[in-house]
């Protein structure tokens, strides 16, 4: 039955990839290595409390095209919609802010934490290419690429697995490579420097193209580089007929323009907390700025193991940076088979970590060399959790629904806080529910 | 520290705990199931991670590459 009727779907797909990805109608014959194609597709519909809304629909196609040889093209389409912390803090008055832009001004009243909105959508493919180079060996390429309003990205990665010991024991290895550009709406704002009224920013942007030594384009368009390389090197060990663990290290670097050019920072009175006024009127907040260079590591430590009929799946992964941020996570995956068509998985994930060393709710006295107030760099925890339904109608189809739900708390009232702002809730709690819907096909 | 030398050690003992326990290739039939796969389904463990991504400043540790984003 799968092969008569899907052949002509099959067929077809095969043209369609094939001109997607410009391959040679002589090179097209390996697509017709007799196998599966194998079709995972899922939504993710994303909410915060009164924050950010994304929906993100996610399309998987993998083949195998010679003995042990797969390619996997995937495509990713994400729209993003709602609003987010500036940075700046909550203050016993109203606070005016000007846009990104730098023509339009918002405000937020007192108590409340300074938010913008925002409005994106972005677009990612990735080509994989697995193969086996030799009995022991296996090779897997990718290349990836992303853009949204703002932002495009551009990355690549090898990686290798060596079996050894019996099959019991996989040795891998990777490396990773990627460009990324910001193109902040207006132009990247000169780090650190006053916001408050529009000929304000427009001159600190104008100042910064200048420094830099670059030109604007016609759109204003002056965007500014990272790059960042990763490195990998793990053991995977089958311990048991029903025990699987996997042990990983990896080294991350980045550089560049690391900063986000739409966070700002308050500038407050170091004995009453109230915001300082700015010469031009108003209150005082700088652009933020990161370092322009990241080192990361990562230990990461993974279990699956099978008990009667059920799975359990534990992850540890203790991470730590030069920014001094470190940071605990634990996953647990509990997959209950209900009968041999159904399963539900119960999932919990803790996360905590320490605040990046230039963090700061707002700025007191001298400005600092660094200095950023985004809360995703604060000390926080988070707890998520979730559940997925899964029917596996047969061998070649499923579905599956979860809900997960995502609680990042942290320290509303630190002792660093000065006057006014002890009264203030610094932190806000962040809550998100995620429905993800997922369907696999094989034909 | 206690912790990433208790880490290191682990390897050395599953290693040597497996090396008493020969698995045959008809007692891979548990491995082989796709429940059984380190990362089960990996278009929901994308979509999981690029949230994780977003909201958190850490990253890494199960595996190389991905995409970036200027994540808001």
């Amino acid at each position: 039955m799968q092969l008569t009727a899907p052949r002509r779907i099959r067929d077809s797909l095969t043209v369609a990839t094939c001109s997607l990805l410009s391959l040679d109608a002589a090179q097209a014959g390996i697509l017709d290595y007799d196998s599966l194609w194998n079709v995972d597709t899922a939504v993710l519909l994303y909410s915060e409390n009164n924050r950010v809304n994304v929906i993100e629909p996610v399309l998987q196609i993998k083949k195998e095209i010679g003995e042990g040889e797969f390619v996997t093209v995937k495509f990713v389409y994400d729209t993003m919609s709602g609003s987010t912390p500036n940075g700046a803090t909550p203050s016993s008055t109203t606070q005016t802010f000007s846009g990104p832009s730098g023509e339009s001004t918002y405000t937020t009243a007192a108590h409340e934490l300074p938010m913008v909105t925002f409005e994106d959508s972005r677009v990612a493919v990735s080509f994989d290419w697995e193969r086996p180079t030799s009995r022991s060996l296996r090779s897997q390429y990718n290349v990836n690429f992303s853009t949204e309003t703002d932002y495009a990205s551009l990355g690549a990665s090898a990686s290798f697995s060596w079996e050894v010991n019996n099959k019991l024991t996989t040795l891998t290895a990777g490396v990773a490579a990627n460009l990324d550009q910001v193109s902040p709406t207006g132009g990247a704002p000169v780090e650190l420097s006053t916001i408050g009224t529009t000929a304000s920013i427009a001159s600190n942007r104008e100042i910064e193209s200048e420094a830099a030594g670059e030109t604007e384009g016609e759109d204003g368009d002056d965007g500014k580089m990272k790059t960042g390389y990763d490195l990998l090197i793990g053991v995977t060990q089958v311990l048991t007929r029903r025990t699987l663990m996997q042990w990983n290290y990896s080294f991350g670097n980045s550089s560049g323009y690391l900063t986000d050019p739409y966070k700002i920072v308050s500038v407050v009175d170091g004995n009453t907390g109230a915001p300082a006024p700015a010469p031009g009127g108003g209150f005082l907040y700088l652009h933020e700025k990161r370092p322009d260079t990241r080192s990361r590591n990562a230990l990461y430590w993974k279990t699956v193991y099978h008990l009667p009929e059920d799975v359990v799946h534990i992850s540890y992964r203790y991470y730590w940076d030069d920014w001094d941020i470190k940071s605990n996570t634990v996953d647990l995956t509990y997959r209950l088979q209900l009968g041999s068509h159904f399963y539900l998985e119960p999932h919990y994930r803790y996360y905590t970590q320490t605040a990046a060393n230039f963090f700061t709710h707002a700025i007191v006295g001298n400005t600092p060399a660094y200095a950023s107030a985004d809360l995703r760099l604060a000390a926080l925890q988070s707890n998520t959790v979730g559940l997925r339904f899964a029917h596996q109608w047969d061998a070649d189809a499923s579905w599956g629904l979860g809900v997960d739900y995502m609680h990042q708390t942290g320290d509303a009232h630190p002792a660093s806080a000065v006057g006014a702002l002890k009264n203030e809730a610094l932190f806000s709690d962040l809550k998100a529910l995620s429905v993800t819907a997922d369907i696999s096909v094989k034909f | 520290m206690k912790i990433l030398r208790l880490l290191a050690l682990l390897p050395a003992f599953f290693l040597g705990a497996c090396a008493l326990e020969p698995l045959q290739p008809w007692d891979r039939d548990l491995l082989a199931q796709e429940q059984m796969q380190l990362v089960p389904h990996p278009v929901n463990a994308y979509i999981a991670d690029h949230i994780y991504f977003s909201k958190e400043a850490a990253s890494g540790g199960a595996g190389v590459g991905g995409g970036g984003c200027g994540c808001n």
